[in-house]
């Protein structure tokens, strides 16, 4: 690291202990890197030593963040997102998207708001918050205030480093999103002023909205941490130091080649640990829940060792795994680098594959978020499309047909399930749209979850399976421990396949068009072999059936229309009543298509392929004559519902 | 006393086995009116699609999803149907009670069972109305109860405190409902018996009995076991019927049907036995 060359750091003798914790780290970060070269950029490399009171649920911190500039131009000024401050009050932006949401929240804890506050941000020793600001580069709220921008007196130049000391005071709320406490259980993400990306000249940062979430610069984090001795820590990272006094403990963990630090703390916490893949998993669980614990863990097995087989192993040597307690579920079922939370009740049955799911989805985000780390404010597809995508390939391999659910029949596989969150919303927002600008949850997640795992879904059946696979290794090789863009993603796609697939994603990804092919007719009329006139020259002959022939013969007729917007390829198959099957391909592009037999055979149904992102499975098929079996089951079980409720109602 | 009665009930209900087959009846009605208006509103629904067929052995989620997607409007026309029939139900399940407690509490011919609950009818209409809020407001007790004790709960160091919470609501709920129901029987009998308007007979049932709680209940919980038993038989059963062909969806229902036609036997014998609680408990008093 070049850090000679700014003011800020020639005045390291004037820093307080907690900068000589930071040379410390930045000599042991040295002396690693002299081992083994880094496998990320570290531009944003952070000490902090932070307190947490319990009781007021205050963090007291410093911190020394090393900057450098990575760009080809220079910075006159620096950005931090504030993350907590979107719960200081009822006019931050992500307040204003939350609505009747929060209105509900703030009812039920008013005296549950958080903020951070930075007290001094000091560069060469001169405090800069005489010329800080709040910025709002996404909206024009002017209380939003998740978003400091300060003024440096001398620009970083291209490829210096500067250090940043900042004394913050954070206040969790009562937990809203994520972030904060309930009862004895805390959970402090995004708690510390934590540094914008600059890219190209300018700063990408964000305000923290009801639909966004996070983007960063690589680096590496050595944090202690102050807390009550009855206080059972899980963090990011991995524990290198523990000391206690009578009432505290002081723990320092350290994370290379991450961008963000979370820890979790309960009195109640009880650790479960378990090597897989020679990984360290380490499951910090409520008592009561050991059946939940196990769950947790064999599904984090499971995924690790796919991951492993399809994507590349997980570069980090533990997971923490954090399952909030009681009352703390708005905590649940987030990642962070090397800690995912997951969420269940004691109740869940077996066949209620929630903990599995959510294990799987966040240990995923460890590699799309985590290590390949896209811009999650404007381009949240990336990562939840394609986590969202292998958390249904890894459900379904490791719990069949019925993955995601397998109660009283009903079974509901990865497909089905992504089916049914794009289905909330399909019409409103393209993939490819900042996650703050979609027109509300519902679509934001129905786009970047349902929408984009049906998409690959949809491609790897294309292309086939095992060289999409190939296909998404190559992609994670390529820009793991960078910043890939959307562009990015399928260029990679493209080169890995050999093929221009722009004719794919530039509808599917641009457009909020839906894809809903249909059969809408299928007929068999009887041809009259004889009758009318034919004409022999000019002259026309009454035409008379040939003696003898009693064979009849069809002509059917099949028509499969293309109901949406989007067109894609695809068969339709059509099934005679001799049994014989006639499979057709049809380019789709046309707003319909006819096809016609003649023959013997009548056809008895026609379908045309469901392609996981087809918005009704219904209209896909169509018989000649109306069915009935499958209506007697469905209508008979219902009215004997319908009786047994009637009988109970009743008192009978 | 509370053997005698269960006895004495059992009795009754298999001489009074018409009305058994007239309360099977009437709830056979509910389940074709509704099955038809379900069968009416998926053959629009699914059109000619090969869906009405392979549901018969397959109930892909994905067919239902589609269906309270693209046909969410014409379900909820279809919900509102089964409310309208659920009113139309409860109405017509407070004569026919009125009727069968007329036919345990007196050896007369059906036809003036029929006459006698006609008679009391409104007053039954009256007690089902007010017995139905009281459920309501106990269960919205158990629930508030439930989520009261869970927020505090949540700083307990124990989850165990959280299973005994929900344990505890549920308890609470449950007795809650069975001390209206039994009241509602008994106030029933009595209004048959005596003519009493709605909040007399009520009032009096309370009374009867929480002062006589430990022979009303113990009866209350011996005809409820009865009945779950009912269902346990029947679930046992249903389990081993595959119904992925048109046999086995016709058996499944026919075994349905069966079970309905237990608990309507089941009913009449609650009324008769708990009749004749209530007659041994007054004439016992004098």
């Amino acid at each position: 690291m070049a850090c000679d060359t700014h003011p800020g750091l020639r005045v390291r003798r004037q820093l307080l202990p907690v900068a000589a914790a930071a040379a410390l780290g930045l000599v042991l970060l040295s002396r690693a890197a002299l081992a083994e070269p880094a496998v990320s950029p570290r531009i944003a490399n952070y000490t902090i030593a932070a307190r947490y009171d319990a009781k007021t649920h205050v963090v007291d911190g410093r911190q020394v963040l090393h900057w450098r500039n990575a760009t080809s131009q220079a910075a006159s000024e620096l950005y931090f997102h504030l993350y907590l401050n979107a719960f200081a009050n009822s006019r931050s932006s992500f307040m204003r998207d939350a609505d009747e949401m929060w209105a509900r929240w703030e009812k039920k804890h008013p005296d549950g708001w958080g903020y951070i506050k930075v007290n001094s941000l000091r560069v060469g020793g001169i405090d800069l918050m005489e010329r800080a600001s709040f910025a709002h580069p996404d909206d024009d709220n002017i209380d939003d205030r998740t978003v400091l921008r300060v003024s440096l007196e001398e620009p970083v130049a291209p490829g210096d480093t500067v250090a940043i000391e900042i004394d913050f005071e954070a206040k969790l709320p009562k937990i809203v999103a994520r972030s904060g406490y309930a009862g004895p259980f805390t959970m402090a993400a995004q708690w510390f002023p934590k540094i914008g990306v600059y890219e190209d000249g300018r700063w990408n940062c964000h305000q923290y909205h009801l639909t966004t979430e996070f983007f960063a610069d690589f680096g590496v984090y050595d944090v202690t941490l102050t807390v009550p001795r009855d206080r059972v820590v899980g963090a990011t990272g991995v524990l290198v130091e523990k000391r206690q006094d009578e009432t505290t403990q002081t723990l320092r963990f350290v994370a290379e080649d991450v961008h963000d630090f979370a820890w979790a703390a309960d009195r109640r916490f009880r650790v479960i640990e378990r090597t897989s893949d020679g990984v360290n998993l380490r499951l910090l669980s409520h008592p009561g829940r050991s059946r939940q614990a196990e769950r947790y863990l064999q599904a984090a097995q499971v995924a690790l060792a796919r991951y492993r087989q399809t994507i590349g192993p997980y570069p980090y040597p533990q997971l923490t795994i954090i399952e909030p307690g009681p009352g703390a579920y708005r905590a649940a079922g987030m990642e962070y680098p090397t800690l995912i939370t997951v969420g269940s009740a004691w109740w869940m049955p077996r066949g209620f594959r929630l903990p599995e799911m959510v294990t799987v989805h966040e240990l995923g985000h460890q590699y799309w978020y985590g290590v390949v780390a896209n811009n999650e404010f404007e381009e949240a597809w990336l990562d939840e499309g394609i986590n969202s995508f292998l958390e249904g390939r890894i459900m379904d391999g490791a719990y069949g047909r019925g993955s995601y659910l397998d109660l009283m029949g009903l079974q509901v596989d990865s497909v089905t399930m992504h089916r049914l969150q794009y289905a909330r919303a399909p019409q409103y927002d393209p993939i490819v749209k900042p996650a703050w600008q979609f027109l509300d949850r519902s679509s934001y997640s129905a786009v970047s979850y349902g929408k984009m795992a049906l998409a690959l879904d949809t491609l790897s059946g294309i292309v086939g399976d095992e060289v999409f696979y190939q296909a998404l290794q190559s992609y994670f090789d390529r820009w793991r421990f960078r910043h890939p863009r959307g562009e990015d993603f399928v260029r990679s796609i493209e080169e890995s396949l050999g093929q221009d697939l722009g004719w794919y994603f530039d509808q599917l990804l641009s457009g909020s068009e839906v894809l809903d092919y249909a059969v809408t007719r299928v007929r068999a009329e009887q041809l009259h072999g004889a009758g009318g006139y034919r004409f022999a020259g000019q002259e026309p002959e009454e035409e008379v059936a040939p003696q003898g022939s009693s064979e009849r013969r069809y002509r059917n007729e099949v028509l499969v229309e293309r109901l949406g917007g989007v067109a894609l390829p695809v068969d339709v198959q059509i099934t005679f009543d001799d049994g014989s099957v006639s499979t057709e391909h049809w380019n789709g592009q046309e707003r319909w298509k006819r096809f016609e037999y003649t023959g013997r055979e009548r056809v008895e149904w026609a379908v045309v392929e469901a392609l996981p992102l087809d918005v009704n499975v219904i209209n896909n098929s169509r018989m000649r004559g109306a069915g009935t079996r499958g209506l007697v089951r469905v209508a008979g079980r219902w009215g004997f519902w319908f009786q047994n409720l009637m009988s109970m109602l009743t008192g009978w | 006393m509370i053997h005698r009665a269960y006895r004495s009930g059992l009795k009754i209900a298999l001489r009074r086995w018409p009305v058994v087959i007239i309360l099977f009846l009437a709830s056979l009605a509910a389940a074709l009116s509704f099955g038809a208006a379900a069968w009416s509103w998926l053959s629009l629904a699914l059109d000619k699609s090969l869906a009405t067929r392979s549901l018969l052995n397959d109930l892909s989620v994905q067919v239902f999803i589609d269906l309270f997607i693209h046909h969410g409007e014409s379900f909820l026309m279809l919900l509102a149907g089964g409310i309208v029939m659920t009113v139309g139900f409860i109405s017509l399940g407070a004569w026919l009670n009125a009727i069968t407690v007329a036919a345990v509490c007196e050896e007369e011919p059906l036809s003036a069972s029929v006459a006698r609950g006609s008679r009391t009818y409104p007053t039954y209409l009256g007690l089902a109305v007010v017995v139905n809020l009281l459920h309501a407001a106990a269960i919205t007790a158990s629930a508030l109860l439930d989520r009261t004790l869970m927020h505090w709960a949540a700083e307990s160091t124990s989850e165990i405190t959280g299973y005994a919470v929900a344990a505890l609501s549920a308890i609470f709920g449950g007795l809650a409902v069975l001390f209206f129901a039994t009241a509602h029987d008994h106030a029933r009998i009595r209004v048959t018996n005596t003519d009493a308007g709605v909040i007399r007979a009520l009032g009096w049932a309370f009374a009867f009995v929480l002062r006589r709680q430990r022979r009303t209940f113990p009866l209350a919980v011996l005809l409820l076991a009865t009945s779950i038993a009912s269902w346990v038989i029947y679930q046992t059963v249903a389990w081993f019927i595959p119904a992925r062909s048109a046999l086995g969806v016709a058996s499944s229902l026919l075994w349905g049907e069966v079970l309905l036609l237990v608990r309507m036997f089941i009913r009449v014998w609650w009324f008769a036995a708990e009749t004749h609680l209530q007659r041994a408990t007054e004439r016992s008093a004098f």
